[in-house]
């Protein structure tokens, strides 16, 4: 257990992990660079198109140090953002050891700040790493200072390197065998092993990635899982060498997969602790919890027809991902869908990626939306995941909505802009520092409700791509939310309402009816369109009554023309969506449920 | 044919081959005729005898009531009228389009105002019957513009047809002038026309044609009732016991005798595109008989947009600016 060295990565998007690792497993002869380029285009297609490390597999590496010794070091991968906190939380219990990899170029990030906190919190021993000292602009000095300033460690001595040439990389090894500390644990103790991801196969079933805490595991052996009492015999323990490799035993301090014929992913929980069914441990291993969606949104297809295969697709989907909730659901407007529950944005465009990709499925995403709870005047408490989950405003006592606390890191240059979009945004300031005096932290707490609305892309647009930011839900708060309802020619229309701050709801309501006002053809009459909270009207807009239309010749050889004309437009009324007497087309149900409301 | 007069002859012997298809079992009797196409009076005098001659070899023209002929104002020929008058026509429709030199030239005419007005004028003095065409929404026309225009020609016209200029998206003015807007411009020159026309006793019988009562051309009207319909010549459109026939849009087809292609249209069919052209005239539809959806469609519809009377329907003013509209709906309803 002594020449075993259990570590993670942790670095910003870009900072140069991937390559770090790359640089790793070459340095150590696990791999060849050519088979290395292949593995990691297998496994993360996706992520890399878009740019964003989500996990990678952990790997195994044996190394000989300088002092002689041989010595057994387990990568473990953090995903990269944010909205997979737990996954995190999770993946650094499984580890005695950080590298914390700083762009010598751009310095510390949010994102970093946030995961390297929490790791300092795990008792993790962090090794900070400056990374791309070959780039010109590099300044690996001024990142030393801000790990210093912002992290709190000493980065006096923080390996420089260069994982595009190798620079420094062994350095890199020899201080994680000397500054990590090896696991503790023991053997013959009741099995304890935590699972700190599990991938579904095809063939094998889910693959849980398990470090051993105590106790052994080995194939025979029947397991169970703590959380849910549920027992499997194993069929295989090995270790990522990389790729899966068999081995007798995984004793504790060890780092490897097991596989037990395992059906779904969520009887293997994140987080969970697996134990010997025959002699259990007294206890789980702390931190674990059910992941719970935090934002939502509907998924339709675009073709009714198709509403089959996106199920299907879900389902299969959710094999691989258990932290995608879906139920049915079906809206007037755009017929069967499901409901999904993500952890988060990107979990979100992840999953409808997937779908896209992995299953062919198009389909249509209605704007994303947060549950809100609403405590009724009866003192009854009720979730609401949708403006209809909403009792009649005079029996709401409260509205609670979920909030985060948002941490921005970027050029002090962009500060007044950045405060302008949190605070429009119903943010509450917190704090701002000055890390370096280019550089600025600023803290804030807001609704995820406004977050999840395009923030990001504002934030990037607002600051020339210059600004990371990070954030954790902090719990609900009591907020002056209201129910905005848009009618039509004085019919409600519900797929249109919406919930927002009452002091939005006239910026909101008139957005959304002039939205609409474009989106809904001129008919026989004039529409009015209006946004109500309650039964207040707050805005009205009119679409006007059409008037004239005619195509005017129409002898004999255009009469057949004129019927196809005739034709098409009443193909087009047929899939229009009646409410009242107005016709409305599907496509403004769609551009409207994708709109971003916030544009004033 | 402008442009291609060396082939008016192998024109002609397609036309009387084409002729004597219908013609070849007896000669059928016409109640109207109409020479149109555009410019007919490209072909000279004696290229007329020859088209004359092969009417009257194919069908029996005793019977004709109203026989009429297109023209322009810049080939219209004294010898022409004179022509046309000794062969029995009743009248010649014009197309004048405009009063105003600016718009003739906006829209690419080969005549100017003054040849209109005396091509009017000849038309007149000769006792012939004159309708005319007139295109509003034209860029630079404004209702002062259109309404000179309209007056005019109401001097000397018992039958004016009213047209919007619609550009097609890939057509060169579409862009110059604005595309979208000016197709939607058409709306206040078309209300005005409504106004102004019936004023001077010019009653609007067909969505866009005028003329005082009995002046009306009997040639469209069979269009829109649905009569048997002999048309000759590239793609004309026959229309014979409830099957149409398209001729093949080139003269190269044309002339080489490719077969036109036929359309027959359903029982169901007929009536729904009956009750739609009906519509377009004054006199509606008769509600005796009416499909059931139709009267539902009208019914749920604002009322302003019809004439109802026990006995009929027809469109109001109003309706007859929304035609398209009305008519989808009706083809909606036909199907639910």
């Amino acid at each position: 257990m002594n020449s075993i060295r259990n570590f993670c990565i942790i670095a910003h998007i870009d900072h140069g992990k991937s390559t770090l690792a790359d640089r790793l497993l070459e340095s150590t002869g696990t791999i060849s660079s050519r088979d290395m380029k292949a593995q990691i285009l297998d496994s993360l297609t996706l992520e890399r198109e878009r740019g964003i490390t989500i996990k990678l597999v952990p790997v195994r590496m044996d190394y000989t140090a300088k002092d002689g010794r041989k010595y057994i070091l387990n990568l473990i991968d953090t995903p990269g953002h944010v909205d997979f906190a737990y996954e995190v939380s999770r993946s650094l219990a499984a580890c005695e050891g950080a590298l914390l990899v700083v762009d010598a170029t751009q310095g510390v990030e949010a994102q970093t700040v946030a995961n390297a906190y929490q790791a300092i919190e795990q008792g993790l021993e962090i090794l900070p790493v400056i990374n791309k000292i070959d780039l010109p602009s590099a300044r690996p000095d001024n990142a030393k200072q801000e790990i210093s300033e912002v992290v709190g460690l000493d980065a006096s001595d923080a390996v420089l390197t260069s994982a595009k040439t190798g620079e420094g990389v062994n350095d890199i090894l020899e201080r994680i065998v000397s500054d990590i500390p090896a696991p503790k644990g023991d053997p013959n103790a009741p099995l304890q092993a935590l699972i700190f991801d599990s991938v579904y196969d095809n063939y094998r079933g889910v693959i849980c990635y398990v470090r051993v805490m105590n106790g052994t595991i080995k194939a025979g052996q029947n397991i169970m899982f703590m959380s849910n009492g549920i027992t499997y015999p194993v069929n295989e323990a090995g270790v990522f060498k990389p790729g899966f490799t068999p081995v007798k035993e995984l004793q504790a301090g060890e780092v490897g997969y097991i596989t037990a014929s395992i059906k779904t992913l969520a009887e293997a929980q994140v987080g969970d602790t697996i134990t010997d069914a025959n002699n259990p441990a007294s206890s789980p291993l702390p931190g674990y919890k059910k992941v719970k969606s935090v934002v939502f949104c509907g998924f339709y297809p675009v073709e009714r027809d198709n509403y089959p295969q996106l199920r299907d697709a879900l389902e299969k989907l959710c094999l691989n991902d258990s932290a995608v909730t879906y139920e049915p659901e079906s809206s007037e407007a755009m017929g069967f869908g499901f409901r999904c529950g993500f952890l988060g944005l990107l979990h979100m465009d992840v999953v409808r990626e997937r779908l896209r990709e992995e299953y062919g499925v198009e389909l249509v995403a209605t704007a994303p939306n947060v549950i809100y709870e609403v405590v009724k005047q009866s003192g009854e408490i009720v979730e609401a995941h949708r403006p209809s989950d909403f009792p009649d405003a005079s029996e709401i006592a409260e509205i609670r909505e979920p909030y985060i606390r948002l941490s921005v890191f970027m050029p002090s240059e962009f500060t007044g802009r950045v405060m302008q979009l949190v605070q429009d945004r119903r943010g509450t300031y917190k704090s701002m520092d000055y890390i370096t005096p280019e550089r600025v932290r600023l803290v804030y707490e807001m609704p995820l409700s406004e977050f999840i609305v395009d923030f990001h892309d504002k934030l990037k647009s607002q600051t020339r791509g210059y600004a990371s930011l990070d954030y954790e839900l902090i719990g609900l708060r009591a907020s002056e939310l209201v129910r905005v309802d848009i009618l039509v020619n004085g019919e409600a229309a519900d797929a249109f309402s919406f919930i927002c701050h009452k002091d939005q709801a006239y910026n909101r309501g008139h957005a959304a009816v002039t939205k609409l006002k474009g989106l809904i053809p001129s008919q026989l009459f004039e529409i009015p369109i209006q946004a109500s909270i309650g039964r207040r009207v707050i805005v009205r807009v009119n679409v006007k009554a059409l008037r004239k239309d005619v195509l005017a010749k129409c002898y004999g050889g255009d009469i057949t023309r004129k019927r196809k004309l005739l034709e098409k437009q009443k193909e087009g009324k047929k899939r229009m969506k009646q409410i009242g007497k107005v016709s409305i087309p599907q496509e403004a149900f769609l551009a409207f449920m994708q709109a971003d409301m916030s544009e004033k | 044919m402008a442009g291609q007069t060396e082939r008016v002859p192998s024109w002609l012997d397609a036309l009387k081959r084409e002729a004597a298809r219908y013609g070849g079992n007896g000669k059928i009797p016409l109640r109207t005729l109409y020479i149109g196409g555009g410019t007919p009076t490209v072909l000279d005098i004696p290229q007329w005898e020859q088209l004359m001659t092969t009417i009257r070899e194919y069908f029996d023209t005793s019977t004709i009531i109203e026989a009429t002929c297109e023209a322009n104002p810049n080939s219209l020929t004294p010898s022409h009228i004179s022509f046309l008058k000794d062969n029995g026509f009743t009248r010649i429709s014009l197309g004048v389009q405009s009063l105003i030199d600016s718009e003739l030239e906006t829209l690419g005419r080969l005549h100017d105002s003054v040849q209109a007005l005396r091509a009017m004028e000849r038309v007149k003095s000769s006792g012939l019957e004159l309708g005319c065409d007139l295109i509003f929404a034209i860029p630079g026309q404004t209702l002062r513009t259109w309404d000179y225009s309209m007056r005019h020609v109401m001097e000397y016209a018992s039958h004016i047809s009213c047209y919007q200029l619609t550009l097609e998206p890939d057509a060169p003015m579409y862009s110059r002038y604005g595309g979208d807007d000016l197709n939607g411009a058409g709306y206040a020159f078309y209300r005005y026309a409504q106004y102004i026309l019936p004023r001077h006793d010019f009653a609007q019988y067909e969505v866009s044609n005028f003329a005082p009562p009995g002046h009306e051309c009997r040639h469209n009207i069979s269009y829109w009732n649905h009569s048997d319909v002999i048309a000759l010549g590239p793609s004309a459109v026959s229309y014979i016991d409830g099957v149409r026939y398209a001729n093949p849009p080139s003269l190269d087809e044309y002339i080489s005798g490719i077969e036109p292609s036929t359309e027959e249209l359903s029982p169901h069919e007929r009536a729904i595109e009956l009750a739609i052209l009906s519509l377009r005239t004054k006199w509606g539809i008769s509600r005796a008989g009416l499909l059931p959806e139709i009267e539902r469609a009208i019914s749920d519809m604002p009322p302003d947009l019809f004439v109802i009377t026990p006995e009929r329907i027809a469109l109001s003013k109003r309706g007859m600016r929304l035609g398209n509209y009305i008519w989808s709906e009706i083809l909606f309803y036909a199907e639910h």
